[in-house]
Order: C-alpha cells, then sequence, then structure tokens
C-alpha cells in the first residue's frame, strides 16, 4: 500500500496547474519548503509553462485570412437568408480589421453598449436587483424576465460545465445583466439587450477587464469578468450559444 | 405597441407574478420578432479561428503548414456540422480534427516543414509581453518541437488553451489519471531537452577565445 503522504510526479504537476486539493496542495507545499532541490525543479517547470503562455499566446492576435472567413460565409446552408449572410460578414470583417486596427492602432469605435455594459456591472445605473437562487432557476421566472426584458427569446445560460453559478439577474429597463460567481470568486457579467442590427463581435480588455462583445441582428451580448482570453473564449461561446438555444 | 419596459405593476413582472407569463415579442419596428439569427455554428466557428491558428502554428511549429492545416480543418468542420453534439465544444471538436489532420500529414511523411523560429511565427506581432531573451526563446521553441505530438499537444492545452484537467480528458477521450501522467512525461520530457540545449550550448567553444 503506497503512503498517503508521498508526493508522486502527478502531484507535482497537478500543483503547478492548480488543480490539487487542497489537503494534498498543503502536504506539496510542506515539502518544497523542505526539499530546495524540489522546490527548484518545481520552479522550473513553472517557468516552461510561463514561457509557452509567453510565447505562444500573442499568436491568437494575428489576423485571421479572409479567404478563410470568405469560405466561411460562403458555405451553403439552407435557409441562409440576406440577413443572415449580411451579419456574418459584419463579424467577418470584424475579425479581418480588428487585429491590424489593434496593431495600427487605429480606433476602432467600441459602441455605446460596451460602456452601458460596464458601467451596469460597476452599479452605477439604478435598476431592478434580484438575487437568484437554485430553486428560482427551475421555475423558468427568470428566463422569462429576461426574454421581456429584451423582447427576444432567450434563456438564461448555464455556465456550471465552467464551473460559474447564476448569483443576479439586474433589469435595466430594456437591458439585463447576469452575474455569475466563478469557481474561485470571480465575477463574470453577461448583459444583454436589443441589437441595434448590425453585427459585431471583438474581444478586448477595457477598465482591467477582459471583455468580449458578440451581437447579432437581435441581440447583444457584452460578457466581462477579469479572466484570461482563453477562458473568455469559451465563456462566450457557452454563454451565447446558452442565450439563443 | 407595447413594448418591454421595465415593470409597471407585479403583475406585469415575471418575477413576481405566479400567473402565466404571456411573451409578445415585438421588434423595434413592431412587427413580431422572428428568430433569424445568423448561424450560431457559423459565429462560434469564426470565433475559433485564430486560436485555432495559434493552436496550429504551436503544434506544427511551421506557419505554412498551419495554415494549410487550419484550411483543411475549417472544410472538415463545415462538412461535419452535424457531427457537433454540443456548440459549446465547438474549440475542443476543431482541435480533434486539427490534430488528427495533423498527424496523418505526418505519418504519410509528406513534409513537417522546416522548423520555424518563434520569431518568424510571430514576425507580424507586436508581443505584449516584454521582449523574451532570443537565445532562451529559440531553445526552447527547438525543444518543443523535438517533442512527441502526443506531448506538444497536451503541454499546449493545459498552458496555453489554459483547459483544465477534465476538459482535457473529455477532449481527448482519455482518463483523466492518464492526462495527469502524460503531462508530468511530457513536462520531464521537454525538461530533459532544454537541459541537453543548454549542455550542447555550453560545450560549444568560445569563438572569440579560439579565433
Amino acid at each position: 500500500m503506497s503512503n498517503p503522504n508521498t508526493i508522486s510526479d502527478e502531484d507535482l504537476h497537478a500543483y503547478i496547474d492548480g488543480a490539487l486539493a487542497e489537503d494534498r496542495a498543503l502536504l506539496v507545499r510542506k515539502a518544497l519548503a523542505a526539499d530546495p532541490a524540489l522546490a527548484e525543479r518545481v520552479a522550473l517547470f513553472e517557468a516552461d509553462k510561463a514561457m509557452f503562455k509567453t510565447l505562444y499566446a500573442p499568436l491568437a492576435a494575428s489576423a485571421v485570412p479572409a479567404d478563410w472567413l470568405a469560405r466561411i460565409e460562403r458555405r451553403p446552408k439552407p435557409g441562409t437568408n440576406w440577413r443572415q449572410a449580411c451579419a456574418i460578414a459584419a463579424v467577418l470583417l470584424v475579425m479581418v480589421i480588428g487585429p491590424l486596427a489593434w496593431r495600427y492602432n487605429i480606433p476602432v469605435p467600441a459602441g455605446d453598449v460596451v460602456q452601458v455594459a460596464l458601467d451596469a456591472r460597476e452599479g452605477s445605473p439604478t435598476g431592478e436587483r434580484h438575487a437568484v437562487t437554485n430553486d428560482d432557476l427551475k421555475t423558468d421566472r427568470y428566463d422569462a424576465a429576461l426574454r421581456q426584458a429584451v423582447a427576444s427569446n432567450v434563456r438564461i445560460p448555464d455556465l456550471s460545465r465552467m464551473g460559474y453559478r447564476v448569483q443576479g439577474l439586474h433589469l435595466y429597463g430594456k437591458a439585463a445583466e447576469i452575474a455569475y460567481r466563478g469557481p474561485q470568486d470571480q465575477l463574470f457579467t453577461l448583459y444583454v439587450r436589443r441589437s441595434d442590427g448590425s453585427a459585431r463581435f471583438d474581444q478586448f480588455e477595457r477598465r482591467g477587464l477582459r471583455v468580449c462583445i458578440w451581437q447579432d441582428d437581435q441581440i447583444s451580448t457584452v460578457m466581462a469578468g477579469n479572466i484570461s482570453a482563453a477562458a473568455m473564449q469559451r465563456l462566450a461561446t457557452l454563454s451565447y450559444t446558452g442565450l439563443t438555444s | 405597441m407595447r413594448r418591454a419596459e421595465a415593470f409597471k405593476t407585479d403583475e406585469e413582472n415575471p418575477l413576481t407574478s405566479a400567473g402565466p407569463v404571456v411573451h409578445r415579442h415585438e421588434s423595434a419596428s413592431g412587427r413580431p420578432a422572428t428568430v433569424t439569427r445568423p448561424s450560431a455554428f457559423s459565429h462560434a466557428l469564426v470565433m475559433q479561428l485564430p486560436a485555432l491558428r495559434r493552436y496550429a502554428m504551436a503544434l506544427a511549429g511551421n506557419a505554412a503548414l498551419a495554415d494549410d492545416l487550419v484550411q483543411d480543418c475549417i472544410e472538415r468542420a463545415l462538412g461535419q456540422e452535424s457531427q457537433l453534439r454540443e456548440l459549446e465544444r465547438l474549440g475542443g471538436w476543431l482541435r480533434r480534427i486539427l490534430y488528427n489532420l495533423y498527424i496523418d500529414e505526418m505519418r504519410r511523411g509528406k513534409r513537417r516543414g522546416r522548423e520555424q523560429d518563434i520569431t518568424e511565427l510571430a514576425d507580424h506581432l507586436e508581443l505584449s509581453a516584454p521582449a523574451p531573451d532570443n537565445s532562451a526563446t529559440r531553445e526552447f521553441n527547438h525543444a518543443v518541437n523535438r517533442l512527441s505530438a502526443e506531448h506538444r499537444q497536451i503541454l499546449l492545452l493545459v498552458s496555453v488553451e489554459e483547459l483544465s484537467y477534465r476538459e482535457i480528458a473529455e477532449e481527448l477521450e482519455i482518463p483523466l489519471g492518464t492526462v495527469m501522467s502524460r503531462l508530468a512525461r511530457a513536462r520531464e520530457r521537454l525538461r530533459e531537452l532544454l537541459q541537453s540545449n543548454t549542455a550542447e550550448i555550453i560545450s560549444l567553444p568560445d569563438r572569440k577565445k579560439t579565433s
């Protein structure tokens, strides 16, 4: 039988990735404090992990070739109409121009919805605020409130797959903000209102937060949180698809 | 025309009303709002492209091959959309397609392409991070390219894509324990390669002194 106090290589790497249970993490911390060679080894692994991020993460900021986007736009799909085509084209345009604009410092109008959403997150506007419990969520009343606020067939997305739980629904006239708390208690907000009809997609940093705007011809969504670009990408996909499913 | 204004009475407010809520979805023009959104699949696919291209570049270590892989991946994804059960799993689904395309490419032995320096891969970028030490980054990139595809894959998923172990297990369809042991082996192997690189460099004579 193996000694429960023995630290395996898997434990060490799970510790580096923050994936180790707290009792095991405590054991690893004690071992690191007592063994400088082990501490140095872990520090090297941590440096390697950071190097991956430093070197490869910025590669996602490069402009996507226009012919890839055109290929997606051209995709034959029954029922595609001119509105869909225009909306996708606008998204594609943002994808092509956005990174170039960032590189050459061309100002890209962020649109008021981002500012309004971030103001809402900071609690600036007044509006109805409702705390949400799990029991409430089962009743569909919050979905109904959201649908009525934004006058569109939407529902509160379930982000529990990524460890995010609904904490509150805030109604601001024709807009709504859904607040979530993540596994480390981090706040993630999803602001929803009617769209001005144009399609937009962009991801950037604003007010120290990672922000993603995802807008189609019916709804605007602004997502914000103190999270990485990769985490935002996953949360944004889950939010948008959950909202419109 | 009734708009979705702030609720004026409790009866109107579905959060306080106990009765059934009747929705009359109306657009700004007063016409019924039909749900004619652009394909969520197209939106989501476009959104995934930058990260997918990064993944391909880091996996292949060659920009031209990476772009070919992404293009093939787009074609395959568009043709197999119906096989994706949940749209929120699109990122992992695309990475899996791309990885399989890469392995097929390697197996056919067509080409691996010239290993490119990380600064060439990123030559059109203004890295947000402080300029790294060129020799250190070159060595690191070289060592990563000498790893097996399987090891590169798991290191990229955890370090760059920031997936949890559980998400990696789901994406690769392997047990959680295998994720952990494979990751441990990949990191150990990378360390060995980096240390051997360092040893090689140290063993080289100093040109200034010898010339």
